[in-house]
């Protein structure tokens, strides 16, 4: 346990992910955001011509959209003065000690090599734009799983890549995914063939380390009939005084009768923009999870979403949002029923303190034919100050009467006599929220792979100590 | 806002889109204010009463003006004077609809009890749209003072089934410390009328608002309730109770916004929908800072009796303070048909099971209605609405 007097309620303070270093990239286009930049990020790829062609019109239309006025104040953001592309390595390394001492120095703090001996059957670790390290199983590249960086996968996968990106989140979507769209660089792009089962994670590891920095990696995952893919996603970066931001694009297809989990658990700096389009689409008997924590940044707008486009499939998003001081956590789930006996539940959570904002927003739309479509969203949302706030904004759009779909939510503060009934058995009062938070996220936690459970579980305690009072 | 500012908002402002907040679900193309006229002579017509109840005052407006039928001993029950300095001090323009209203208003009704004094019997006022292609924009000014108790009962009506016609009122509450105010809205506006209602009730001091809003006619348009918890110990209880068939849309719009500590507030609506109507419910709690010891909440189900029907619900909480309990709930659903099979396997027709089953999806709104006669009459007017 801390000292009494160290204020460690205060995340920004423990953030222990903070630290950066100083190590001269390979290449950088500078500041700002031009035509120019585009064009040099895909000839620095050596891309097909038409994935140019693509990122231009995106580029276009990025500069005519207006900047959204709902969600978060995204006023503050200056786009002139981020660095839309830094090249940290020159290529892809298959070992840690390929990379230059710095940059696996910073991968070594946060543990990552560790974990991928213990329980991972692949790794993907981004820095700054580009993904500097990649490594599959062997057993899992002989059944035909692909787990390759997005640059890597365009190259060697052309042809489903070409099939699948920017079907699933048009360039159009909104303002961001345009801007991904354009500048897009890294991520992760996964096949998994017919029927393969990947038993343990895959996982891919996000580091902002520059000032400043934009990321912008775009992710797409294939799972083909029958197969299944867990795979898990972490962010970090160090805590400076100016703003970086991260506006990432995730594209998923499970066809019939797959399954995929996408687990993320974002805990960037309070300084990081974090604004993410994510959608999967699941065929017929398909099923599509979202397991979505969000503890860090200063503002995150991302809604996971679930287009139920076959019958009988099934999505389910698990979202837990903290927000500390100075944080605005904007998250929520949509989804869209589009094909009969479509199922979907959606468990949101959230805790705000110390100032902070955490919400919901939401959107369940059950199309006309979409017969027997049954969707249920439970939001919770737990007060602990009066200086903090929460929101819910769901929407329910029914177009087909034979559906049955239920929204609820609830806000309050931990309960007087949980507290109280603790407190009686010898427990400090912080130490009893703690233990009441804790109940709190528990639908939540008991779906992370268990080293992340430990590690949100530790993160609450931290946040809850002295807190509360 | 002056006449000839409303006006000139009115002439400059486009009607709201499905990109403006608020309107998304409800797209008004097809209508244009401007082709209604105010009419001078009103063509009224024998209007069945939806319910006999024995009145304390009663008054009738039309497009010729106020008719005051009967005046309450010991209140203001009168034509509302167009320089009364309290109107448009809840109700503010927000849109076009809006400044339509505070630009072209004529006729509105006045209702004051004062401090103290109680009404056994219910007040009520009957807005009757008689002229085909004509506007009725309309208003109403209800003042309950401190520690007074009463009913107002406000009528919505159209003088023929198919008349064509645009109706818009502004309704402003203001309910005095530890006054009990009940209200019922009842809304049978003809199938062909867009109809626009902007009510808003401020609450004093442990005062109690109750409001009744049940909606079963006109074409399309929007209907707002904003109920104002302005001062601690305040309580307000809204009832909707909605039903729409054919190619009605129904649109409420509800806020409650809690601004001082200890505040209640229990929003339930309930609708059903046949053939292709549509309905859009949209809520907010909203719970300032200041607003500790809040008790809040919103409920909205709907119920779905045919395939071409279409709900859409919207509730949301924006919670600024931490001892606060405030939960929302929303359904879209169909007919059971375990239940549906059911009643018919004990004999009944599939009218008369789903009559039923609608009875018992309204019966925790209906429950609500104190008064009987009104109560009963609503429940029969929604039996009747299933053939």
């Amino acid at each position: 346990m801390s000292e009494p007097e160290s204020d460690v309620s205060q995340i920004g303070r423990d953030y222990k992910y903070g630290f950066h270093t100083t190590d001269e990239p390979k290449f950088s286009t500078g500041r700002g955001l031009t035509r120019e930049v585009v064009e040099t990020i895909s000839a620095q790829k050596s891309e097909p011509a038409w994935m140019l062609e693509r990122r231009l019109e995106a580029y276009e239309h990025f500069l005519t959209r207006p900047i959204p006025d709902w969600g978060g104040d995204l006023s503050t953001i200056d786009f002139d003065s981020i660095f839309y592309y830094v090249k940290p390595t020159e290529s892809e390394a298959a070992s840690w000690e390929e990379l230059p001492p710095d940059i696996k120095n910073t991968w070594d703090r946060l543990g990552i090599p560790e974990a991928e001996k213990k329980y991972l059957a692949g790794v993907g670790a981004q820095y700054e734009s580009e993904v500097v390290y990649h490594k599959l199983q062997e057993e899992l590249v002989r059944q035909g799983v692909v787990f390759l960086g997005m640059d890597v996968g365009l190259r060697d996968h052309e042809e489903i890549v070409r099939e699948h990106f920017g079907k699933i989140v048009p360039f159009r979507d909104n303002k961001f995914s345009a801007l991904n769209t354009a500048v897009w660089s890294g991520g992760s792009f996964i096949y998994v063939p017919p029927g393969v089962k990947v038993e343990m994670p895959l996982q891919a590891y996000f580091r902002i380390n520059a000032e400043n920095m934009g990321q912008f990696e775009r992710t797409l995952i294939v799972v083909d009939e029958g197969a299944f893919v867990h795979y898990v996603e972490g962010c970090t970066a160090p805590i400076y005084s100016s703003d970086s931001l991260h506006a990432a694009v995730v594209e998923i297809i499970v066809k019939p009768g797959g399954r995929c989990r996408y687990t993320t658990i974002q805990n960037w700096s309070t300084n990081v923009y974090n604004l993410v389009t994510k959608r999967a689409v699941a065929q017929e008997n398909a099923t599509i999870e979202w397991v979505d924590g969000n503890l860090g940044s200063k503002l995150t707008m991302k809604y996971p979403a679930i287009w139920l486009t076959g019958e009988g499939a099934h999505g389910e998003v698990l979202s837990i949002a903290f927000a500390g001081p100075g944080q605005h956590q904007d998250t929520g789930a949509k989804a869209v029923h589009a094909a009969p006996n479509t199922t979907s539940v959606i468990t949101a959570k959230s805790i705000s303190r110390g100032g902070g904002r955490a919400g919901y927003r939401g959107l369940v739309n059950v199309a006309s034919g979409a017969r027997g479509a049954k969707s249920k969203v439970v939001c919770d949302a737990l007060i602990l100050d009066e200086e903090s706030r929460s929101d819910t904004y769901p929407t329910i759009r029914v177009h087909e009467a034979d559906a049955n779909i239920e929204h609820e939510a609830t806000v309050s503060k931990i309960g007087e006599e949980q507290l109280f009934y603790l407190m009686s058995r010898g427990l400090t009062e912080s130490e009893a929220s703690s233990m009441i938070v804790s109940g709190f996220v528990e639908p939540i936690t008991k779906e992370l792979p268990l080293e992340y459970a430990v590690e949100m579980n530790r993160l609450i305690q931290l946040q809850m100590e002295g807190s509360v009072g | 806002m002056s006449r000839a500012r409303a006006e000139k908002a009115y002439r400059e402002l486009p009607l709201p889109t499905s990109s403006d907040e608020g309107w998304r679900f409800t797209d008004l193309t097809g209508f244009d204010p401007g082709a209604y006229e105010l009419a001078a002579v009103a063509r009224p017509a024998e209007i069945a009463p939806l319910f006999e109840l024995e009145l304390a005052g009663s008054a009738r407006i039309d497009e010729s003006g106020v008719e005051i039928l009967a005046a309450p001993d010991g209140a203001v029950f009168a034509p509302l004077g167009q320089k009364d300095k309290r109107i448009g001090t809840l109700v503010a323009v927000k849109d076009k609809i809006g400044a339509d209203n505070a630009a072209h208003w004529r006729h509105g009704l006045l209702v004051e009890v004062p401090a103290g004094v109680e009404l056994a019997a219910p007040l009520h006022v009957r807005i009757e749209s008689t002229v085909a292609g004509a506007a009725l924009p309309t208003r109403l000014l209800v003042v309950a003072g401190e520690n007074s108790r009463f009913t107002l009962i406000e009528e919505h009506v159209s003088a023929a089934e198919d008349l064509d016609a645009f109706t818009n009122c502004a309704v402003e509450v203001e309910v005095g410390a530890g006054a009990k105010l009940e209200l019922v809205t009842a809304q049978r506006l003809s199938r062909e009328t867009w109809h626009f209602s902007d009510q808003r009730a401020r609450l004093g001091r442990d005062s109690q608002l109750d409001w009744v809003c049940i909606g079963l006619g006109s074409r399309k348009g929007k209907t707002r309730i904003f109920n104002d918890l302005a001062e601690a110990g305040a309580t307000s209880r809204v009832t909707g109770i909605y039903f729409a068939d054919g190619s009605q849309h129904l649109d409420y719009d509800t806020y409650q916004e809690h601004a001082a500590p200890h505040t209640n507030s229990d929003f339930l609506f309930r609708g059903a929908l046949r053939d292709e109507a549509t309905a859009v419910w949209r809520g907010m709690i909203r719970v300032e800072p200041e607003a500790q010891g809040t008790d809040a909440y919103q409920e909205n189900r709907n119920l779905l009796l045919s395939r071409q029907a279409h709900a859409n619900s919207v509730p949301g909480l924006e919670i600024l303070a931490n001892d606060v309990r405030c939960s929302h709930g929303a359904t879209v659903g169909q007919v059971d048909r375990d239940q549906l099979f059911y009643l018919m396997s004990r004999g009944m027709s599939a009218s008369e099971a789903e009559r039923l089953i609608v009875r018992g999806f309204f019966a925790e709104a209906l429950d609500r209605i104190d008064r009987e006669p009104i109560r009963e009459a609503l429940a029969a007017a929604l039996g009747t609405r299933i053939p």
